[in-house]
């Protein structure tokens, strides 16, 4: 038999452990967004065992710059945390083959060894066709935009990244100053991941790889004067 | 808790999940302690059940290699006939043609990760028999898509191919109408390891013979698939060589690519007629430099592949061998809708896949 006094006290301690579950759920969410939002300012140092990860290609390490050495189709080196959300990345990029493409991904997840096989957005130089393409992967690729660089593709390029929220933008500027940008929204947009480098048919460098939180302010200035291109990924309205 | 014989009443809420939220506080009502213990357990496990989710049935769908113009086609093909069954796939294939190893530890990929059908374009005949042979014995089903592997179909295996008889005989009508019927070719990229290449390349002579006897073979060069510098090199032999070839035929899309390469290095004066097999150069047909490209019909592999398997998971009967037709892509039919849905990359909301 249970008197009043007694289920008084279970009263009691479970009004407790339900306060305590509570308090461990908010801490536990609040462990969940620490560092999520993105990462602190700085440079990506280029040394391989400074948490970079390899899906594919041949990647070394040589002084400031980092080299993938191979012209597999495809491979990519990724870092960082699949927890940040606003963020960009920035880096100069040179393509050292005749026929292929290199660049940044931002948001990454799922990768594996294979072509477009993450998922994450990724703009890059190609040199075939000398343009600028941004876009994204699923394990399938979504191509977004594609720029003609003048006069063409060749020396060092710099890519800056930049996701806020459902946007993304990204321009590429050659070494006389001359920019190419691009602004998209995806209503369906990957929300985070990790950042990478990414070539295609093409041995590539990438230098002074660096990173940062991202902000309204930063998104508006590398956007000014543009409007984006809204991303139509419904499937019934593409899959026609 | 004098809500819940309401929230009871009017939702049926079970018994077991009323207990879950009961308090003994209403009165004294004698209680096990043990029978509590149960309780909490059962609403603990009603809450993990809760949190589980279905993992939605998932085919892997494995070309030889993927973003090319021909295994993009048949990744829509693949990927729209999933969604309208409600499936999903997964898509990754060696990042070259000719990785054996590679693909065959995406098929251990499928075995690990439990997806419920594979579709697969081997990359050799003879090598991928076994371990097609190891997800047969655990009843997953297996669509073999662009070679016949010569196991025999059963109940958990099929075939959907391209239809290589009909595309050598292609082959043969486009050479005899190019050359009017005469004149001496070589034929390329003949790949022993690969059934369909045999065929293909069986099936054109024979009709080539049949059709235009004054049109002779001058050169047959047999190779492999791995490599185009290789067949460029090989084609560069037949391009020097005397007296010269009227046309090249080009059995695979990497010997296509590779005389494309070596009619371009020859230089202007090439007046040899390429005719190639597997769409993947399209921009030199446009400019005349290759005459034509007898191209899968890929996304109809794809959807068929699909349909296929979850016919066979559903426990229907699947026919044993499908043949697709190939078409005849040339500048005159390049920009048609129905030939350019077997070579374009059409858009697809691939995280729906």
């Amino acid at each position: 038999m249970i008197t009043a006094r007694t289920a008084r006290r279970y009263a009691l301690w479970s009004l407790f452990a339900i306060t305590l579950s509570a308090a461990s759920i908010f801490l536990w969410m609040r462990l969940q967004t620490v560092g999520s939002r993105g990462p602190a300012l700085q440079f990506v140092s280029p040394s391989l065992s400074n948490g970079w990860v390899p899906f594919g290609g041949d990647w070394k390490s040589q002084g400031k710059t980092i080299l993938n050495d191979s012209e597999d189709r495809g491979p990519k080196m990724m870092n960082g945390s699949l927890k940040w959300k606003n963020y960009f990345i920035e880096a100069d990029i040179k393509l050292l083959g005749p026929y292929g493409d290199a660049g940044l991904i931002i948001r990454s997840s799922g990768e594996e060894r294979g072509v477009d096989s993450y998922h994450g957005y990724f703009a890059g130089i190609r040199n075939m066709d000398n343009s600028f393409i941004f876009g994204r992967a699923d394990f399938g690729w979504d191509q977004y935009i594609v720029k003609r660089i003048f006069p063409g593709v060749r020396g060092w390029y710099h890519i800056k990244l930049l996701a806020y929220g459902c946007s993304l933008a990204a321009s590429v500027t050659n070494e006389t100053g001359l920019i190419v940008r691009s602004y998209v929204n995806d209503p369906h947009c990957i929300h985070e991941g990790r950042f990478g480098l990414k070539s295609y048919d093409t041995s590539a460098e990438w230098r002074n790889v660096r990173i940062g939180p991202s902000t309204l302010n930063q998104l508006q200035k590398l956007t000014r004067g543009m409007t984006p291109a809204v991303v139509n990924s419904n499937l019934n309205e593409v899959d026609s | 808790m004098r809500w819940l014989p309401r929230l009871r009443k009017s939702f049926l809420v079970p018994d077991l999940l009323s207990d879950c939220f009961s308090t003994h506080a209403e009165g004294a009502v004698p209680r096990d302690r043990s029978r509590t213990l149960l309780i909490w357990s059962g609403c603990l496990a009603l809450l993990a059940l809760g949190g589980c989710h279905q993992t939605p049935p998932t085919i892997a769908v494995i070309p030889r290699t993927c973003a090319t113009p021909l295994w993009e086609p048949f990744h829509v093909g693949a990927a729209r006939a999933a969604h309208k069954n409600g499936w999903h796939i997964y898509w990754n294939a060696p990042t070259q043609v000719n990785d054996v190893e590679g693909q065959i530890r995406f098929l251990n990929l499928a075995l690990e990760r439990h997806y419920r059908g594979v579709v697969i374009a081997p990359d050799e005949s003879l090598v991928f028999r076994t371990p097609i042979r190891r997800l047969l014995e655990r009843h997953i089903p297996v669509v073999v898509v662009d070679d016949d592997l010569k196991l025999p179909p059963n109940p958990d295996l099929s075939y959907v191919l391209n239809d290589e008889v009909i595309g050598g005989q292609t082959a043969a009508r486009r050479v005899n109408a190019v050359l009017h019927g005469k004149g001496a070719i070589a034929v390329l990229g003949i790949n022993p390891q690969l059934e369909s290449i045999v065929t293909r390349d069986q099936s054109f002579e024979q009709a080539l013979a049949h059709e235009a006897p004054r049109i002779h073979i001058a050169v047959r060069k047999f190779g492999d698939d791995s490599s185009v510098l290789h067949q460029q090199q090989i084609a560069e032999s037949v391009l020097h060589s005397d007296p010269q070839v009227d046309a090249i035929v080009a059995l695979s899309a990497s010997a296509t690519r590779g005389a494309y390469y070596a009619k371009i290095n020859y230089g202007e004066n090439s007046k040899v007629i390429l005719i190639g097999f597997d769409q993947d150069l399209i921009p030199p047909i446009r400019s005349g430099e290759i005459d034509s490209i007898i191209i899968q019909n890929t996304p109809e592999i794809g959807r068929v592949a699909i349909d296929d398997i979850v016919a066979c998971e559903n426990g229907k009967k699947v026919p044993p061998r499908v043949l697709v037709a190939p078409a005849l892509l040339t500048r005159e039919n390049l920009d048609a809708v129905w030939t350019k849905q077997m070579w374009h990359y059409a858009r697809f909301p691939w995280s729906e896949q």
